[in-house]
């Protein structure tokens, strides 16, 4: 009895040994990229703390005391390098973009794979790369660029890139990934990154990069490559049976009914934590967060169909029949974020399984309209058609005929670019992206409101966790944390 | 065993000298103190191999020379020695007295015993007698306080012991396992957790010996870094025939309450807190706390007196050629919380057979069924005694129709748990355990002796939940909502098992009568494996038919399951025991273990030990000594191993294929792989050095018997878990042996026999155990500080050179800002435009230690140490004319506690929770407090952050066990021919001496109180029998 007796293969685990050999190794490779998207770090918990609660859309609500502290703190622009939000977002990118580093180290030289399914494969870990990359550079600034996967904890702890070089690594990510992604996808491969989607996100980061022909270029070949179009109706675009609708370019898969009490399962905790509180029309009784504050729903125009969509006001009627109350314990307004509402259904506890619109022709459409600046006409496009597009919908006016709640023309171009702002804050409201919008717009630090509660020139970057500064002595914290 | 010393005293010497004469017959008896005929008795002509055995009289015969002398020898019994003469030698009649003194009790010292006299390094031992005298269910429980050097804390006083007692032999090695190798006899058991030795009866174990210096584990090599116990069940006598009855029953209860608000006093709280954050009051009835009265003491809904009883019936006996020791034991004790309890039944047999002369078979078999419920405690921040501190008193237990009632957003303005509602959950789990070995030896010739052990250990786990379906309920326009809005099942299965074979060879002999050899020469083979597999299901249409097999099949939800590889432990040991002339005393062992769980190339590790014993008081110059009755002085030195922080193959890149993502229009499940963790090809196990002096000292015909050891350990290569920056990709911690720490330590232990009378007459003895050591983590390598242990407030425990394992990391509270002077005057710490938003008097004064006029994360630094400086057990025992009374006192000195309880105590002050009635005595205005904070809502000023505020001094003196009883006299019993009958009372945790303000300062090692299941005071009535 010897090393033979000793000689033990862990073949209860898989290792670098014997995976990436085959297609199939390279879809499951690639699965793991997308899985970070559900999770806490992404939708399911720190973008909806830092897009919707960190802006002037809403507020934290819940319980009221210390319920929900660490959305508080970003909601109080009082953030400390502790905030389990910010340090879950960054891990969230950080996982998906090592996720995505070695797809794109190791597919590339799997033998025998059907051609078109690598380059989907390197596609999608491109996409996803440059979404954890665009997520990281927007809230922290500069951040440590790493393509490759480190092999020593000295290439993990290296300084942050600076946040150009950071956009340059997203555009080429983001400039391949559209030759290499396919139009549509059927069956169980839906949901899966689509070149929509690439062309959209890419005209999403040239305008946040201020390269505005390029953004228009990106948005216009996504409107017109006939695949998108609006739901006529806007509250059809949340419905459970319109996920990975018409208008959808991408969306966070979700499935409700397998996991309970956490962010990181694979349904989405909306429905549970912005039900109304304790009304009991959702399956734990609704933890009402994420109240739209009263200036937000005061902004809403008379007839913006949006509204009822995106709200709940007391005397809105529940599924049961009774009514929301005047007002709510944490929402003393009666207000609710209904977007993401399903009611009682099967879930384990908070799963719900209504999928989160990441990206939507409708945005599309506002992104060629701030790129393009106000210009009219139907074809080509001009920027103030592509807003009115958007605003027809929201009233439910036909799409394409001129109407009484279009954007006259003449408007200046400065005004324009702020109508784009406001149709973006309405119509996009609860879709994780109002603080990104507002940082972006520069809105973040001269909303009276957010002046109210104490926002510094400091906030237009969230603090980096402190569990990375105490590992990575290379560092360094944003200036004001 | 090992052989009898060799007492060459110079008269015996003398009488060597004279030519051998012719032999001639001997026979005679040898009785016991009783008087009756004592069978078994070896019988040896000294210096020679000639020798019989008594028969079942006590009777022998044998030829020998006349004046040699004959050495009577028997396990338990002093050993005796007459020499020959013709007047004796046809009717010498001997009494073996038995053995009350600890040189001559037999010490187990793994593969093989040694004479307490000859051992060499550091070994404690625990008699059977002292486990079985505590009404506890796990061993390592009765086993507190009663050996120095063995710290022994419990992890929580759920039924049964289930929440684990940890045993530290020595103090902290690592930052990960540092459990000790079990070894039960003979049998290595596999390292499954802190609870597993709730398996074996306490009154099924004649003694527990603990290796604790290296010298002396280094037979057990690789797995012997955190010390070695060993337990060795009761075999049978020759005989000796007895049959004993053993049985009691009694209550328990807490012996604290921490006292909960009650409703009026928690609506004037929550109603201040919200008004000082500018909130509105919303739950209405609150407005008027008056009306509210007293509402809901939950600490009486959750806590209960609780029954617990043990009853055991053991047989032993036999003859010279088969001998046995069978028993059956049954153990219930229910929590004192309410849901938990626990049930076991054991059954073991073990048997001795002397084949012939030079074949000998034996085995021991134990069988263990165990049923228990538990609850979640002293884990995160749901446990149940969490919720019940945590659980508002403005609600009843009950809904109108009998159903618990659940807090609701909107009429109570709480969403948390009943605590009561776990009781909905029917949770259990069953547990059955084989522990076998069977072995052979073979003599022959003298002294050389092999024997073959194998043994095998199976553990089997079931656990079964079932939770209900409870319906909503609409009285009116209230509505009764409900967590169980579906019935659940779920069930798991769980084997560990282990396979071990064990060939040793040993060779014993007197060389010129002065020197005396033992040699051991062995190998071991031993096989380690594990499977798992669960299943749930959702959906159940009745609450009565609980079974999984009754719901309904998901596809969607998932089965789970693994078979594990086993891992393998292939050892060869060997061991030389040298004695001259009883006075010069070596002893060297080594092992050499290669364990699968490494990279080829890198199995095996060698781990030697030496060490050495002089007894002076066997020089002649201290032969007659008055005073110093025995004066040893021991020195050792070894290097052991500990793998259990290694894990299996982490020198390889694993792929997690657990990582999930749905696609597709119906929400198909995909798998996804990806490396979750960073390889680390170095990855070994960790090893420690050990450098141990001690002396054992007897006085006055060894009236006080002493034992002094220090040591010196060294662990260089500790494995730590090294977290990684997510920039890596990866999120879970490394392994590395990357630190290294040191623990320098005395363990001293006085037994005084005060009175030692015979018969009836007074007997008092007197036992002191004293432990202290100190332990520092001296390098982290090159790895950085890391967190341990959090709370949701931020990590608690911090890992830095300098400091000791454990250690607590936070802000330094400064009592509280009395006024807004205070507040400007200070640094920084909550800014905001808002008032109720910002730092204000009545919050917590952080110290700016670094000077920079802020309070941030630069500003924490060491604020505690959950280590004792000492840890100490008293026992006192008195027995006069039949009464016995045991007093047995137990503490620890000198440690912090961080009390995360007191976060719940005190969340009325910050939120809608309610908590204890500390904070009755927050501050309302300058002077009012510089202890308890304001009542704000939303705590500006964070002052739950992890600072001093919640460290405790740990330190307590308890009376574990007070013990009186009365034995009948034997006049009495020969009338109905018993051999024993007692009876007596017990109580147990009767007083506890502390100033910690939880329900109970023992918190597990690392001196976090997370909700700990509190130790119950029990009182009780037993009766032994004995036949």
């Amino acid at each position: 009895c010897g090393e033979k007796f000793l000689d033990e293969a862990p073949n209860d685990q898989v290792t670098d040994a014997n995976f990436y050999k085959s297609e199939q190794d390279a879809i499951l490779a690639v699965n793991a990229v997308y899985s970070e998207l559900g999770k806490g770090g992404q939708y399911n918990y720190a973008l909806w703390g830092i897009g919707d609660i960190g802006s002037d859309i809403s507020y934290t609500g819940g319980g009221g005391g210390g319920d929900g502290i660490e959305q508080q703190q970003l909601d109080n622009f009082n953030i400390p390098s502790t905030n389990p939000i910010i340090n879950r977002l960054w891990g969230g990118c950080y996982i998906g973009i090592g996720r995505a580093n070695i797809v794109l180290q190791k597919v590339p030289g799997i033998a025998g794979m059907n051609p078109a399914i690598k380059n989907r494969c390197l596609g999608e870990a491109e996409f996803l790369r440059a979404k954890y990359y665009f997520d990281l550079v927007r809230a922290y600034g500069d951040v440590p660029l790493l393509t490759v996967p480190p092999l020593t904890p000295a290439e993990v702890n290296i300084p942050r890139t600076p946040a150009a070089q950071v956009y340059t690594q997203i555009v080429s990510d983001l400039t391949d990934a559209i030759t290499k992604l396919p139009t549509t996808y059927s069956g169980d491969d839906i949901g899966r990154v689509t070149k929509g989607a690439a062309q959209g996100l890419l005209a999403k980061v040239y305008l946040t990069q201020g390269n505005l022909p390029a953004a228009a270029q990106q948005a216009k070949a996504v409107i017109d490559s006939g695949v998108y179009s609006l739901f006529p109706n806007y509250g059809d675009i949340f419905k459970i049976a319109n996920d990975n609708g018409r208008e959808s370019l991408f969306e966070v898969q979700y499935v409700s009914g397998r996991n309970e009490y956490t962010f990181d399962g694979l349904g989405f905790v909306g429905n549970e934590f912005f039900g109304p509180r304790g009304q009991s029309i959702v399956p734990q009784g609704g933890y009402g967060f994420n109240i739209p504050e009263n200036d937000f729903v005061a902004g809403y125009e008379t007839g913006d169909l949006r509204r009822d969509v995106t709200i709940w006001k007391p005397g809105d009627v529940y599924p049961d029949g009774r009514t929301q109350p005047a007002s709510l314990p944490g929402s003393p307004s009666g207000y609710g974020c209904k977007k993401w509402f399903i009611g009682k259904v099967d879930t384990r506890v908070w799963d719900s399984g209504l999928n989160i619109k990441v990206m939507r022709l409708a945005e599309v459409y506002l992104i060629y309209a701030e790129a393009t600046g106000p210009t009219t006409g139907t074809s080509p496009l001009g920027g103030l058609e592509a807003l009115n597009i958007v605003r027809r919908r929201a009233f439910g006016l036909p799409l394409n005929a001129p109407s009484a709640r279009d954007v006259a023309a003449g408007i200046s171009a400065q005004a324009f670019k702020t109508a784009v702002w406001r149709e973006r804050k309405y119509e996009l409201a609860f879709e994780n992206d109002r603080w990104f919008d507002m940082k972006r717009t520069g809105e973040l630090l001269t909303s009276p409101q957010l002046l109210a509660k104490g926002v510094k020139p400091t906030n237009v970057v969230l603090p980096l966790p402190q569990s990375e500064l105490d590992i990575n002595p290379n560092l360094k914290q944003n200036p004001g944390y | 065993g090992l052989p009898a010393l060799a007492h060459s005293t110079p008269a015996e010497a003398e009488s060597r000298l004279v030519r051998p004469a012719a032999d001639v017959p001997v026979s005679g008896r040898v009785t016991g103190p009783d008087g009756a005929g004592l069978p078994g008795v070896t019988v040896l002509v000294k210096g020679t191999s000639v020798g019989t055995s008594t028969n079942a009289d006590g009777a022998f015969s044998l030829m020998a020379p006349e004046g040699s002398t004959l050495v009577f020898s028997f396990v338990g019994y002093t050993t005796q020695s007459v020499v020959l003469t013709a007047g004796n030698a046809s009717a010498l009649s001997v009494s073996l007295k038995e053995d009350t003194q600890k040189l001559n009790e037999v010490v187990v010292v793994g593969y093989g015993t040694q004479q307490r006299g000859s051992v060499t390094g550091s070994v404690a031992s625990v008699s059977g007698q002292e486990i079985a005298a505590l009404p506890v269910a796990d061993v390592s429980q009765a086993l507190q306080g009663r050996a120095a050097g063995v710290t022994i804390t419990s992890n929580g006083g759920a039924p049964g012991g289930a929440a684990g007692t940890s045993i530290l032999i020595r103090g902290i090695t690592s930052a990960g396992n540092n459990h000790p190798l079990f070894v039960v006899d003979g049998f290595p058991l596999p390292d499954s957790g802190e609870d597993q030795l709730n398996v074996i009866s306490p009154n099924d174990i004649e003694s527990v010996d603990i290796l604790k210096d290296a010298s002396a584990t280094a037979i057990y090599g690789v797995r012997a870094a955190n010390g070695v116990v060993i337990i060795t069940t009761k075999r049978g006598k020759a005989g000796k025939s007895t049959v004993n009855v053993d049985g009691y029953r009694g209550v328990q209860s807490t012996w604290r309450k921490l006292g909960l608000l009650n409703a009026q006093e928690y609506a004037v709280i929550n109603n201040e807190n919200r008004i000082a954050a500018n909130q509105p009051i919303v739950v209405d009835r609150l407005r008027n706390p008056a009306a509210l009265g007293e509402g809901t003491d939950w600490e009486k809904e959750v806590f209960r007196t609780a029954a617990m009883q043990n009853y055991s019936l053991g047989a032993t006996g036999g003859s010279d050629k088969a001998r046995y020791a069978v028993s059956g034991s049954y153990f219930k004790q229910d929590g004192i919380i309410i849901g938990t309890n626990f049930e076991r039944f054991t059954l073991r047999a073990n048997g001795d057979l002397q084949v012939n002369k030079m074949l000998k078979l034996g085995n021991s078999i134990q069988l263990t069924h165990q049923e228990d419920r538990q609850i979640t405690s002293n884990s995160g921040e749901y446990g149940t005694v969490q919720q019940l501190i945590r659980m508002i008193p403005i609600v009843p237990v009950y809904r109108p129709d009998g159903y618990y009632y659940e807090p609701r957003g909107q009429q109570d303005n709480f969403v948390e748990e009943n605590p009561l509602a776990q009781l909905y959950t029917n949770r259990k789990y069953v547990r059955n355990r084989l522990l076998t070995t069977l072995f052979a030896e073979l003599e022959p010739v003298k002294g050389l002796r092999f024997r073959t052990n194998v043994g095998v250990d199976f553990n089997f786990t079931n656990n079964n939940s079932f939770a209900p379906k409870i319906p909503e309920l609409t009285v009116g326009t209230d509505v009764y909502t409900t967590r169980y809005s579906t019935a659940g099942s779920f069930s798991q299965a769980n084997t560990i098992y282990s396979y071990l074979i064990e060939n040793t060879g040993t060779y014993d002999h007197l060389f010129a009568d002065k020197h005396q050899v033992t040699f051991l020469l062995g190998q071991s083979a031993q096989l380690f494996n594990s499977q798992e597999v669960g299943a749930s299901r959702n959906g159940y249409l009745s609450n009565d038919l609980q079974n999984l097999n009754n719901g309904p099949v998901n596809p969607q939800l998932g089965n789970f399951g693994y078979l594990g590889v086993p891992s393998h432990l292939a050892s060869y040991f060997a061991r030389l025991n040298y004695e001259y002339a009883g006075k010069y005393l070596l002893q060297a062992v080594v092992r050499a273990d290669g364990s699968s769980a490494f990279p080829p190339g890198a199995k095996f590790g060698t781990f030697p030990g030496v060490s050495v014993g002089w007894r002076i008081s066997e020089e002649n110059f201290m032969k007659d000594n008055l005073v110093v009755s025995n004066l040893k002085l021991r020195a050792g030195y070894g290097k052991v191993g500990n793998p259990n922080n290694a894990g299996r193959f982490a020198y390889l890149y694993s792929i997690n294929s657990q990582i999930n993502y749905p696609f597709g229009p119906n929400g198909t499940i995909f798998t996804g792989g990806a490396p979750t963790r960073q390889p680390n090809p170095e990855l070994r196990w960790e090893t420690n050095d050990q450098t141990n002096f001690g002396i054992d000292l007897g006085l006055f015909d060894n009236r006080i018997e002493a034992t002094l050891d220090l040591y010196n350990r060294n662990s260089p290569n500790l494995i730590t878990s090294v977290p990684v920056s997510l920039v890596s990709g990866t999120y879970e911690n490394v392994p590395r042996n990357a630190s290294s720490s040191y623990n320098r330590g005395l363990d001293f232990s006085v037994t005084s026999h005060n009175f030692r009378n015979a018969g009836r007459g007074l007997v008092w003895n007197t036992t002191l155990n004293f432990s202290t050591f100190k332990t520092r983590l001296t390098s982290l390598g090159a790895g950085l500080p890391f967190n341990g242990q959090g709370s949701l407030s931020g990590d608690i425990v911090r890992y830095e050179p300098g400091y000791a394992f454990g250690s607590f990391y936070g802000y330094v509270a400064d009592g509280l800002f009395q006024t807004p002077e205070d507040v400007r005057n200070h640094a920084t710490q909550t800014v905001n435009a808002d008032p109720t938003k910002a730092t204000s008097p009545g919050d917590i004064r952080f110290r700016d230690l670094n000077n920079d006029g802020k309070i941030d994360a630069a500003d924490r630094t060491f604020i505690g140490n959950p280590n004792p400086d000492f840890t100490y057990g008293l026992t006192n025992t008195l027995t006069y004319a039949g009464f016995d009374l045991s007093v047995f006192l137990q503490g620890v000195q000198g440690n912090d506690v961080y009390n995360l309880n007191r976060y719940l105590e005190e969340a009325p002050l910050y939120g809608n929770a309610s908590g204890g009635t500390r904070v009755l005595g927050r501050w309302t205005g300058a002077g009012t407090s510089n202890d308890v904070p304001r009542a704000i809502a939303g705590d500006p000023n964070n002052n739950l952050r992890v600072s001093s505020y919640y460290i405790e001094d740990g330190s307590y003196l308890r009376v574990k066990n007070l013990t009186l009883g009365y034995s009948l006299p034997s006049t009495l019993l020969s009338r109905i021919s018993a051999q024993q009958i007692r009876v007596y009372v017990s109580a147990q945790n009767l007083f506890t001496f502390t100033k910690y303000t939880g329900f109970d300062p023992e918190v597990s090692p690392s001196g976090v109180d997370r909700g700990i299941y509190p130790q119950a005071r029990t009182f009780l009535g037993g009766l032994n029998i004995g036949f």
